[in-house]
């Protein structure tokens, strides 16, 4: 093996970005993600950079079919995602994409549990730094949320990987399935991260508060990871064809009401990601080749969609769809390319979606999942309707906004068109593109027949129909602002309520102890230690002193008296010794 | 040209795409007819991908499904004041 491992390339490479300027430092940054694709084209399959510690096996370079598919796609990402970032000038932004990156790399290519963990954290911790990097006080909470969230995960799937090492003894990353505590905690934490329902809501919270070029990053690796985890570890595991339908769905819902363009695109990343768990969790090869196509068209399309919006966030400073309309007169580049994603997206023929959504759909219907490939399919028609229709038209089209302003930065436009170029060109030669490189078995499925295209033209176009006729008539729901609450909600507002609970239960028990035993507990050990024992002493003595005859005045003196002696410790010799000689006869006959 | 001008020939063109639309959907869906003859074979799956015009009325409808749900139930679930988690 010659050469050098491509994560570390990416990892390594972006710590000299700050000590470089100008065009060195961008021709630098695009040098990184080649390189790291240099290096992917030298790989062959095998296990490489292996190293042993405390008797585990630390396999840095496992590379087969699966995780050489994941290295291709995420090296040309970080390219895409770097040339189009290169406005935002900000050092720390560069370093969390090339963080997010070689770390996502890194994660594909761990033969071993522990590996993966390591780069696993790590890729969230690059995620979090994009979000920060915003610097608006939503995303810095945002940020922390995203952070929570995803410490909550990790843990989770650090108890299952430490289980499951207890368990079998070995430390190896293959196909665990579900059986027993410690793989349903692994599935739970790779589910976090894969955006399925319920533990879904970080990714439509955090995404549209990320850096404009980081979202392209974010979108990219972090449920794709996910994706590429459950396909080693769970193929074939049939809850998730349940997990992924509900992906595929019910986001669809959510994006018909949201304002806001990069919510949107969030919301459509999860249906997406659907088909993807569905094809993982059907477990043929066809499916699971399906799933993988589907992951390398996804994340160029989707960081295509990204970009497009990331762009007119970018020149026009809005992106909710009720402030924008109308822009494609002046940014027609951007227009078109948001165009392509959307065809893309929507699965038109001759873009690259209907390739590898038709293989995990026609996987579905030879598998006899009927209720599934329905699924499928009404959320084929919504997502056209939402991510392929809404997004262009109220950005581009729709009612004329008056924003007028400069088309989008030539890095960026350079970004886009490759995006682009890929997803019509992965669209009209899956032979030549994509088939090769899948992992599972040869692939057969002709995407390219009469019916098969005529179908999916008449399933787009009459939905087109139909968002058209409900625009003209009304009926399509206006854009309002506002938020939709999401199962993020109860975290977001429990947790508040929780601070407020903790606040008043935790802190008010802590004002009570400082008020009891700092003011009152102490200062009476006090006086007791001090006073005590003359106290003790005066209460014995006083019916003494009664029965004598001592009242009044004189009992007063006698008083004052055994307090100063109490105090001083200044006792007659005499009646010391007396006690002592007492205390002594009471030891000996007890 | 002034601004009326401008408005007309935008609802012309807005038009003539909704028109060129409704020619397409009635285009495609009379393609759909042509796989009832012998020669042509959908290679279907499913029984009901050999009726004609099956994708045509599954998309229309789910379509106008996921806005109506959308709009009549999720909406009022789900909608708060842009600044509820303030």
């Amino acid at each position: 093996m010659n050469s050098a491992p491509p994560q570390f390339i990416l990892l390594l490479g972006a710590l000299l970005i700050p000590l470089l300027k100008g065009k060195l430092k961008a021709a630098y940054m695009l040098a990184l993600p080649l390189l790291a694709f240099y290096s992917y084209l030298q790989m062959e399959v095998g296990t490489y950079w292996t190293y042993e510690i405390l008797n585990f096996e630390l396999v840095f370079g496992r590379a087969d079919k699966l995780s050489l598919l994941f290295v291709n796609v995420f090296t040309v990402a970080a390219f895409i995602a770097t040339l189009y970032n290169l406005q935002c000038k900000n050092n720390l932004e560069y370093f969390a994409g090339f963080l997010y990156a070689g770390c996502a790399i890194g994660m594909v290519l761990a033969g071993d549990m522990i590996t993966m963990f390591l780069f696993w954290e790590m890729l969230t911790t690059g995620a979090f730094l994009l979000i920060l990097c915003r610097r608006t006080k939503e995303s810095l909470s945002a940020a922390l949320r995203y952070a929570l969230v995803h410490v909550v995960g990790g843990l989770i799937l650090f108890a299952g990987i430490v289980l499951r090492l207890k368990e079998t003894g070995s430390a190896e990353f293959g196909h665990i399935g579900l059986d027993g505590l410690s793989s349903y905690l692994i599935f739970i934490g790779f589910g976090l991260n894969c955006a399925w329902p319920v533990l879904h809501a970080w990714l439509p919270d955090t995404y549209p508060e990320a850096t404009i070029g980081g979202v392209v990053f974010m979108a990219t690796f972090t449920t794709k990871g996910a994706v590429y985890a459950l396909m080693r570890g769970y193929g074939g595991e049939p809850s998730l064809i349940w997990i992924g339908m509900a992906m595929a769905t019910f986001p669809i819902f959510y994006a018909v009401l949201e304002n806001d363009l990069r919510k949107v695109l969030a919301y459509s990343l999860i249906n997406q990601v659907g088909f993807m768990v569905v094809g993982v969790g059907i477990g043929t090869d066809m499916s699971m080749n399906g799933a993988a196509a589907h992951v390398y068209c996804h994340i160029l399309y989707k960081a295509l969609l990204f970009m497009s919006m990331g762009a007119v966030l970018l020149q026009t400073g809005k992106i909710k769809a009720t402030e924008l309309g109308g822009l494609f007169r002046c940014m027609p580049f951007t227009g078109i390319c948001c165009m392509i994603g959307a065809a893309s997206i929507s699965a038109f023929p001759l873009f690259s979606g209907f390739v590898s959504k038709s293989m995990v759909m026609s996987a579905a219907a030879e598998g006899h999942f009927t209720i599934i490939w329905l699924a499928l399919l009404f959320a084929s028609a919504g997502v056209f309707h939402h991510a392929g229709i809404k997004i262009p038209f109220f950005a581009f089209f729709s009612h004329d906004s008056g924003i007028r302003v400069k088309e989008a930065p030539l890095n960026m436009r350079i970004a886009m068109g490759i995006a682009a170029f890929l997803c019509i060109f992965i669209g009209m030669f899956p032979n030549l593109t994509i088939y090769p490189i899948l992992p599972f078995g040869e692939v057969t499925y002709v995407p390219y027949t009469f019916a098969h295209v005529n179908g999916q033209f008449m399933l787009l176009i009459f939905s087109a129909l139909a968002f058209t006729m409900m625009m003209m008539s009304g009926i399509y729901p206006a854009e309002i602002r506002s938020i939709n609450l999401d199962a993020d909600g109860w975290y977001r507002k429990s947790f508040r309520f929780g601070y407020t609970l903790f606040d008043k239960s935790l802190n008010g028990l802590n004002a009570w102890a400082h008020r009891t035993i700092v003011g009152g507990l102490v200062g009476s050990i006090g006086r007791t230690a001090t006073e005590g024992s003359s106290r003790f002493l005066i209460l014995l003595l006083t019916p003494y002193w009664t029965f004598t005859g001592r009242n009044g005045e004189d009992q007063q003196s006698l008083r004052s008296d055994i307090r100063l002696r109490m105090e001083k410790g200044a006792f007659p010799i005499g009646a010391t010794a007396c006690l002592s000689v007492l205390l002594l006869g009471i030891l000996f006959f007890f | 040209m002034d601004s009326q001008d401008k408005t007309e020939k935008l609802s012309k063109n807005v038009k003539r795409i909704v028109y060129g639309l409704f020619a397409l959907c009635v285009a495609v869906f009379l393609v759909d007819f042509l796989f009832l003859l012998e020669r042509f074979d959908k290679h279907a799956l499913y029984e009901w991908e050999n009726w004609p015009g099956f994708y045509a009325v599954f998309g229309f409808v789910a379509c106008v499904l996921l806005v109506l749900i959308s709009k009549y139930i999720l909406r009022p679930l789900v909608k708060r004041d842009e600044d509820y988690y303030e």
